[in-house]
């Protein structure tokens, strides 16, 4: 049937890259752009392995390189934590390879990020999208099509996802029929108390920001929206304080934006995009910068625009609800997803627990996803080694195996989305 | 030559012959597979800028690694993994949004050398509106030519995943074909 589009294709993609090639990268820039991530790397794990190794103490460290005791905490760190709120209970160890070049060694400070050897913990709070179904947290589950978000909505659901190759916001009502498809983004937000979502619409030369009711059966005046610059993609990053949206700007000149929907619509400056809110301290995690090893990005006051604190070490995401942490991944987005994830204090940005997975080519580990669970919970959506599950990820150092084996089967994950 | 004097400066500086040797055998690697490396990124990229960008992180990576790959036969896979894995990462994905969404469009410039009467645009067109995981299905499938379970492997999916990506991705192309009298003017005379 499909014989006649598979050789289309093959002869485009052939034709289509046949002039292409040569040798236009020497060895010189490459082994420049290697020293460089090496930097990146370096600075993202800590600079001072050295040192670490000479201090630090063995204690309970099981064959696999993770403890294995009942007792928590779970994890261990390779060195003395790094922040003072950790638990003093965490062991630490030397790395025991560090002779050895062949053999990745863990960084100093960080914690394993692994699903392996590590304990089960009790079914995620928090539903998520696998598939096309959505697992309910309290173990029921609803068919609902493979979207990349959802959030309930006037009794049914929002979603997003690809739909005939374009981002569409998808409205479900309560028994899972599709009601409305548009073009949209691939985000939702929702406010802190669980009452508004807000989600990006547009096609042609419109582009619109909304903000509607999400819990109950909302009515039509509770919807509102803004028009902002079409033609460029845009993505709301989350709720501020009193119901504000921030929304990121794609496009030539990204930028960051905030609306009250009431005729107050400005540019956060600097900002070129953000992936986390706190509308109890009115907190945006925005990026400044990138390059082709990093980012560096920040923590600033919506309102005032003061900046709290910054890192080159994270890409932020989002922060716990109550404001107290905010997480980070990769400074540069490697592979599927991010090998390394940290909490960090949203007010300081001090690194409360640093999870980094180390291995080598045939053991990789990616973070595809990431959601608060409670205020001191994370979950993460990993795939390692091939296994698609979830892990819980504590401030200070637990981390847990969250699925059955039989649910582990179809990646990827996708965390419904909340406050 | 070029690659030879700088693998000297890096034998005097480090005092070994070792790290010499590792270098050689990098920039050999590197000089018989970069065309092929440079192909799949223009695919996956559609802009032989962001190509080169990417075939140079993706190298740069696997120059890091070189002392982890113990089997040398497993590289070329492991490389293609650093490349499409980088080119999907969402990081980079929102720096080629930003530099992409221009009214200008992207590198367009024609490398076939078949007559074009539109047919190879649409196509190309057609590719580049897939997102940006299913584009690399399609390239892993048909240019490539890997198994579903080596894509599987290569983007950290299931087969089945993979299978249901290159079904949309041919329904789709068979709905531009509906929609496309070019194509259908090409489908008609293959027929």
């Amino acid at each position: 049937m499909s014989q006649h589009e598979r050789d289309l294709l093959v002869r485009e993609l052939r034709d289509r890259s046949r002039n292409v090639g040569g040798h236009p990268l020497a060895f010189d820039d490459v082994r420049s752009a290697a020293r460089r991530i090496r930097w990146r790397r370096r600075a993202v794990a800590g600079a001072v392995a050295a040192v670490v190794v000479a201090v630090a103490v063995p204690v309970g460290l099981g064959a696999a390189g993770t403890l294995t005791a009942g007792n928590p905490p779970i994890a261990t760190r390779t060195s003395s934590p790094p922040s003072p709120s950790a638990s003093p209970g965490l062991a630490t160890t030397p790395s025991p390879t560090v002779t050895s070049p062949k053999q990745p060694t863990q960084p100093a400070g960080t914690i394993p990020l692994t699903t392996v050897g590590i304990p089960k913990g009790a079914p995620p709070a928090i539903g998520y999208l696998q598939g096309r179904t959505l697992f309910r947290p309290d173990g029921g589950t609803d068919e609902l099509g493979e979207y990349l978000s959802v959030t309930p909505y006037h009794g049914g659901w929002l979603a997003t996802g690809p739909t005939h190759g374009e981002m569409s916001v998808v409205t479900i009502d309560a028994q899972g029929k599709v009601v409305d498809t548009q073009p949209g983004s691939d985000r939702l937000a929702v406010s802190q108390d669980g009452t508004l979502t807000a989600w990006v619409t547009g096609a042609g030369r419109q582009t619109v920001v909304n903000r509607g009711i999400g819990s109950g059966m909302g009515n039509g005046e509770a919807h509102q929206s803004v028009q902002v610059p079409a033609g460029v993609p845009v993505a709301p990053v989350g709720f501020v304080a009193g119901g504000s949206v921030v929304y990121a700007v794609g496009g030539v000149n990204p930028s960051v934006r905030v609306t009250d929907f009431g005729g107050h619509d400005r540019a956060l400056p600097g900002l070129i995009n953000a992936r986390g809110t706190s509308e109890s301290d009115d907190l945006v995690a925005g990026q400044i910068s990138s390059s082709n090893t990093g980012s560096c990005w920040e923590v600033r006051n919506v309102t005032s625009g003061a900046k709290l604190w910054g890192t080159c070490k994270f890409a932020l995401g989002q922060f716990s609800q109550d404001g107290r942490y905010v997480f980070g991944t990769d400074a540069y987005g490697d592979g599927a997803g991010s090998g390394a994830v940290a909490i960090l204090d949203a007010h300081t940005g001090k690194v409360v627990a640093d999870f980094v997975h180390v291995g080598g080519p045939d053991d990789q580990l990616a973070v595809s996803g990431l959601a608060w669970e409670y205020d001191d919970t994370l979950l993460a959506a990993a795939s390692h080694q091939g296994s698609p599950n979830i892990l819980r990820l504590t401030p200070d150092g637990r981390l847990e195996l969250l699925l059955e084996p039989e649910h582990q089967g179809v990646p990827p994950f996708h965390f419904v989305a909340r406050p | 030559m070029r690659v030879a004097v700088e693998q000297g400066v890096e034998t005097l500086a480090s005092g070994t012959g070792k790290a010499a040797t590792r270098d050689a055998e990098f920039a050999a690697y590197m000089s018989a597979r970069q065309p092929s490396l440079l192909r799949t990124a223009y695919l996956l990229t559609g802009n032989r800028h962001e190509a080169e960008d990417l075939v140079q992180t993706s190298l740069a990576k696997l120059y890091l690694s070189w002392d982890k790959v113990q089997r040398r036969e497993l590289v070329d896979g492991y490389v293609r993994r650093i490349l499409v894995n980088e080119h999907n990462s969402l990081w980079r994905r929102a720096w080629k949004r930003r530099e992409v969404s221009t009214d200008a469009p992207p590198d367009l410039h024609p490398v076939t050398d078949r007559p074009d009467d539109g047919v190879s645009a649409a196509l190309w067109d057609f590719v580049q509106t897939l997102p940006s995981r299913q584009r690399a299905v399609v390239v892993l499938r048909y240019y490539e030519e890997l198994s579903e379970a080596e894509i599987a492997h290569c983007l950290g999916i299931s087969a089945g995943t993979v299978k249901s990506q290159c079904s949309r991705a041919l329904a789709a192309l068979r709905a531009r074909i509906g929609e496309q009298p070019l194509l259908s003017r090409d489908t008609e005379e293959e027929r």
